[in-house]
């Protein structure tokens, strides 16, 4: 009975899932069942692996400075489960994730791992929301102004930000932020998150790379719309030229929304060194400490938590596509 | 384009040239000028530690050096760390790994992402479908951690085995190369999948061809500007990928120096009441210019190799 | 208008946990806020760790004793006075009247009985479970080998607790003031188990009580009403900051954020000396730390067998030089393994230095050494080390050192928890590592490296060693003697041992000038409920 749920979201699910979209005579519904049913193989797959990856580094978590009594480190195994064999052990695991247990933290005693991500996800949300807020807020106006004055000084200037940026991996952007704008005119707190200003400058530089990526995908699509026969056509109907570059910005989103599940994945990753740096209480910091910590428990939380968040945020981006432009049909 | 190429190739010449150059020693702990702020005011100086070279190259270089130079060298004009190294020369000895590791884990990385696109694309089917889902799995893998567990893992390997070719150089290597191929085989079986149906392949599959041997003389010759160009585009985001690590405590070991190391340095020795703002500034500037190039390069050889590709994608 | 529903949807729905996130990140300060340390492993006094753990339990719990670190003798807290038997074997604490939990309920000495029970039992998993082991059937019971009952600590009535000895033991009551043996809650653990640690459930007896604890950001604490003094308690609240790195510290404490700051980067020090008239250069606190980095070796690595080995590698690493320009922290240099100012029961130990060695000394010592296990170079071998900025520069410094001598040695840097393991398994030939008294003696120190510790992991045995050691503890009461054996084993581990000890630590802090009651000690102890805002 322990494993029923278990079965039910591992096996049953996928499977059902699999023979409807095989069944389903709607190319569309297909493909989303199909999508659908991975979502839980995928972390299955994921969550073995990574099971046996961190069984088989050495050393546990009560390896300690003042090393245990055998007897005492007998019952802290016991207590947290660790003394059973490896197979069972992993059978526990994966019906405790299916009802969303991951257990009790081993570096962090008195929480368990869900309480602990329920606790660094506000943070880590927050941040990685006004990351993507940046991202659009300042890629597609920026984008939308060079394409519209291709080739100008405008243009230039953009297009040369929007390399540099791309070139700047996150930690670099950040220190070359973070000197100026906190350490020399402490424009801005430099860590934590007790006021609303603290996030300011760390979410910028986590958005600001994607930001560069949609300015590029906007200019260039803008840019290629305008070219087209179209957009004559537009003109000549007596549309004015706002509305024909709105038009043609609506067409160039078909990109940045197909980007952004991409983008969702990468302000995951690039949050772990943000949150490092501003002493932010995510749950980026988690990743590397629990595996350094021989955290079993929580690293098995985080890392199943980040693959189900990267493969919903790449879904929902291709979800979005239809909505954004009606042409593309989900393939 | 031309400009490019040529800026890389100095930088190339640069780093292999090192052990020539009158630099201080990299590891040469000078404590009482720690954390030096840049200066012009003192251009040479002599007497200082001079770095050794090991190697069939190096050796020679710094023999040569010694007869050019004799004991003069560049004073620490971009400033010292907090043992008092100066960032100059630690910034082209850092230059040396991380180029040198980026470049060797994008071959293999190409290697493995070309023979697995290959076999996937040529074979169809299930075959492909097991493998892209394959693909697919590693690429949803949030990397980080598994790198964490592997370097953790090939550490305490290499601890039961002191004295092997596997120091900590080659763990990177191993694990970049491991993750970083996804996207290029990708590309290649778009490319294999295409060609496979063109009439010259249906030509020599009636010629009696094997499919080995098909995918050894049509299919991949003709896929070879696509995986060259997703090399292009593997090498920045290697060198990016292996920054990142050593950034987190989790790449190169110091002593050992690359340019996320040197960053991570700089954070550490940066604070409120002293900003030692070169220790970021330079390093970053470093790698910045060098992806920028990088990224120049790989944009201008995919316009050149795949005309057709180029003005599809933005 | 159907296409945009979706998006709609989707943008309100974000927009809703945005708000929700951002009534997350605001709380009004405390009274006064202290930069900690990371966060603690546990708020269980039997599985805390480290001493910034122990800083956030001293606000939420107290013991019998208290440990008053500037005297050196432990004040009385929860017992209102103690007899000790002429022979020593016999403590008994009488409780002070109307002690209370935070939830209001009377604490009474059956409870602290219970209380030293569970944290004797293997089942509770504590760290330091053999502080106890002095206690007759203490030890038999954290091993499992005897029941509970037979452990000698009784509370014949509501008032009284009986501790018997099965042997004299130099500093009993400092072993007592330890945070491990803080007192649990007896009704709230047998109604909620291990959750009872949780926010919700969790009571305590000290001057604090939890309000909230989030990780990686802080625990705050309230007075607590039912405290036995709660009317003279100068604060009202503390928020203890969770933050492990020192420069975070200290970039909040130059914004203002913090009122307290536990630790204070190395690499900032020299500046802060350097304007020592305006902040926060004035606010900075160091005093000597009863805490030793050294190194380990271990002697069955090949060449590392003869003394005359490790004592060259000790004794020609110029302490001096490591301080005055590497650390630049105020860190003492370490010619003795136990640091100055250390006790040994009421009188001051004065450890016995070592005598460096100069580099020909040190050149012969290691001929010496290596032709008597016939070889003529030491093998190249490798230093471990943590991740840590300050390991790795030392670790450099000292590989830079060695090969002056003619010693190849490769630094190799660790996670804390991969060093832990191999050094736990013998596999290194030289490993960082430090210790940080739990008590000022000089005892809690030498023990370390006994045949029979757990601590020593250097495979070093030495029989005279031990005799001293034994000798030493059956000479509990008679401080002046002990210390002798104490100072003559210590010689012996400094000319035989497996040890480089490297440097004293020096504890660094920054308060804001406002902040009073904030003494400064060698255990890094912090009594919160002395501390007061008077601005």
């Amino acid at each position: 009975m322990e494993h029923l749920p278990a079965v039910l979201l591992f096996v049953l699910t996928p499977v059902v899932l699999l023979v409807c979209a095989r069944r389903s005579c709607s190319a569309r519904r297909g493909s989303l069942l199909r999508r659908a049913a991975w979502l839980p193989l995928t972390v299955l797959c994921v969550h073995a692996l990574s099971f046996a990856l961190v069984h088989a580094v050495p050393g546990g978590p009560f390896d300690d400075d003042r090393p245990l009594a055998a007897e005492t480190r007998a019952a802290l195994e016991a207590r947290f489960g660790l003394d059973r064999p490896a197979f069972e052990q992993w059978l526990h695991a994966v019906s405790g994730m299916a009802r969303a247990e991951f257990g009790p933290s081993l570096a962090h005693r008195d929480h368990s791992v869900t309480e602990v991500l329920v606790a660094g996800a506000p943070a880590s949300l927050l941040l990685g929301a006004l990351a993507l807020a940046w991202t659009l807020a300042l890629g597609i106006p920026f984008g939308l102004w060079a394409a519209l004055r291709r080739g100008r000084s405008a243009d230039l200037t953009i297009s040369a930000c929007i390399a540099l940026l791309l070139a700047l991996p996150t930690f670099v952007l950040t220190g070359l932020l973070l000197i100026p704008l906190v350490f020399w005119w402490k424009l801005l707190p430099a860590a934590g998150l007790d006021q609303p200003s603290a996030v300011l400058l760390p979410s910028l530089c986590l958005g600001l790379p994607f930001a560069a990526q949609v300015a590029r995908l906007v200019r260039s699509g803008v840019a290629e719309a305008l070219q087209g026969e179209w957009r004559r056509t537009l003109v000549a109907a007596g549309l004015p030229e706002r509305a024909v570059a709105f038009a043609a910005l609506r067409l160039s989103l078909v990109s940045v929304v197909a980007f952004l599940g991409n983008a969702a994945a990468g302000v995951l990753t690039g949050s772990l060194v943000v949150e490092q740096i501003f002493a932010i209480p995510g749950l980026g910091a988690h990743f590397v400490e629990s595996a350094l910590n021989r955290d079993f428990t929580l690293a098995l939380g985080m890392v199943v938590l980040y693959t189900a968040l990267a493969y919903v945020l790449n879904w929902a981006a291709d979800l979005m596509l239809p909505v954004v432009d009606p042409r593309v049909e989900l393939s | 384009m031309k400009l490019c190429v040529t800026l890389i190739a100095g930088c190339a010449v640069l780093v292999l040239l090192t052990p020539l150059l009158p630099l201080a020693d990299s590891t040469a702990v000078h404590l009482p000028r720690a954390l030096q702020t840049p200066t012009l005011d003192i251009f040479i100086e002599h007497g200082e530690p001079r770095p050794t070279w090991s190697g069939p190259v190096a050796a020679p270089l710094a023999t040569l050096r010694e007869a050019l130079f004799g004991d003069a060298q560049f004073a620490p004009l971009l400033g010292t760390d907090a043992l008092g190294r100066c960032l100059l020369a630690r910034i082209f000895v850092g230059a040396r790994v991380s180029l040198l590791l980026a470049l060797v884990a994008s071959v293999a990385s190409l290697s493995i992402g070309a023979l697995w696109g290959a076999v996937a694309g040529m074979r169809g089917g299930r075959t492909d479908q097991l493998l892209m889902r394959g693909a697919d799995v590693i690429g949803a893998l949030p990397l980080i951690f598994m790198v964490i567990f592997a370097v953790a893992l090939l550490r305490a390997w290499r601890g039961a085995h002191t004295e092997t070719w596997l120091d900590q150089g080659a763990v990177l290597l191993c694990i970049t190369a491991a993750v970083s191929w996804i996207p290029t085989a990708r590309m290649v079986r778009a490319e294999v999948m295409s060609l496979r149906n063109a009439t010259f392949v249906d030509a020599a599959r009636i010629a009696g061809c094997s499919n080995a041997s098909i995918l050894r003389r049509h299919l991949l010759p003709n896929a070879a500007p696509v995986a060259l160009a997703s090399w292009t585009i593997s090498v920045p985001r290697i060198l990016v990928l292996e920054s990142f690590l050593s950034f987190l405590g989790l790449g190169v070991e110091a002593p050992g120096v690359s340019w996320g190391v040197l960053l991570r340095q700089g954070y550490d020795a940066l604070t409120a009441v002293h900003v030692s703002w070169w220790l970021i500034l330079f390093p970053a500037t470093a790698l910045a210019a060098v992806l920028l190039l990088l990224g120049a390069l790989g944009e201008n050889l995919r316009i050149r190799l795949l005309p057709q590709q180029a003005r599809g994608t933005p | 208008m159907h296409s945009l529903r979706l998006p709609l949807i989707a943008l309100a729905t974000v927009l809703a946990l945005l708000l929700w996130c951002f009534s997350l990140t605001g709380t009004a300060p405390a009274d006064l806020v202290i930069g900690n340390g990371p966060d603690p492993r546990s708020l269980d006094p039997a599985q805390a760790q480290s001493v910034a753990d122990a800083r956030v339990l001293a606000s939420l719990f107290e013991g019998l004793v208290i440990p008053d670190p500037l005297s050196g003798t432990p004040a009385a807290a929860m017992a209102q006075h103690w007899t000790e038997s002429q022979d020593g074997l016999r403590w008994s604490f009488t409780l002070r009247p109307g002690l209370k939990w935070s939830d209001g309920r009377a604490i009474d000495a059956p409870d602290i009985a219970w209380s030293m029970l569970r944290f004797l039992k293997p089942a509770t998993g504590a760290r330091m479970a053999d502080l106890l082991d002095a206690v007759i059937g203490a030890e038999d019971c954290r091993r499992g080998r005897g029941p509970a009952s037979a452990v000698a600590i009784e509370a014949p009535d509501a008032s009284t607790l009986i501790f018997r000895l099965r042997e004299r033991h130099p500093c009993f009551l400092k072993l007592l003031a330890q945070f491990p043996l803080y007192p649990v809650p007896r009704h709230v653990y047998e109604k909620h188990g291990a959750a009872w640690t949780s926010a919700q459930h969790f009571v305590s007896n000290g001057p604090f009580r939890l309000v909230h604890w989030r990780l990686r950001d802080r625990i705050r604490v309230e007075r607590n009403p039912h405290w036995r003094d709660a009317a003279q308690l100068p604060l009202g609240s503390i928020d203890w900051r969770c933050i492990d790195s020192p420069a975070t510290l200290l970039n909040l404490y130059v914004a203002g954020a913090l009122d307290i700051a536990m630790d204070v980067p190395l690499s900032a020090i020299p500046a802060l000396l350097a304007s020592p008239g305006s902040a926060p250069g004035s606010d900075l606190r160091r005093h000597p730390r009863l805490g030793t980095f050294f190194l380990r070796m271990n002697v069955a690595q090949p060449g590392f067998a003869h003394s005359a080995v490790r004592r060259a590698l000790s004794l020609v690493v110029d302490r001096d030089l490591l301080c005055s320009q590497l650390l630049r922290g105020g860190e003492e240099p370490a010619w003795s393994f136990t640091p100055t100012g250390m006790h040994c029961g009421a009188l001051p130990y004065s450890a016995l230095r070592a005598s460096p060695l100069s580099l020909d000394e040190a050149r012969a010592e290691l001929r010496i050494g290596l032709q008597a296990q016939g070889m003529s170079t030491l093998p190249a071998f490798e230093l471990l080390h943590t991740t840590d900025p300050l390991d790795s520069s030392v670790a450099e410094w000292l590989q830079h050192r060695y090969t002056i001598l003619g010693v190849t040695c490769k630094t190799v840097a660790l996670d804390a928890q991969s060093l832990r393991t191999r050094m736990a398994d013998g596999d290194y030939a030289m490993a960082r590592s430090s210790w940080m008294a739990d008590y000022d003696d000089a005892s809690n120190y030498l023990e370390c490296f006994e045949s029979s510790s757990g601590a020593n992991r250097t495979g070093w045995s030495h029989a005279p060693y031990d005799a001293l050691l034994r000798e030493a503890r059956s000479l509990a009461g008679a401080d002046a003697e002990r210390a002798a054996k104490l100072r003559a084993a210590e010689a012996l581990l400094l000319h035989e041992g497996p040890i480089v000890p490297l440097f004293h630590y020096c504890s660094r802090s920054l308060v804001q000038p406002y902040v009073r009651g904030f003494e400064p000690n060698p255990l890094e102890w912090l009594n919160p409920a002395a501390l007061r805002v008077q601005r």
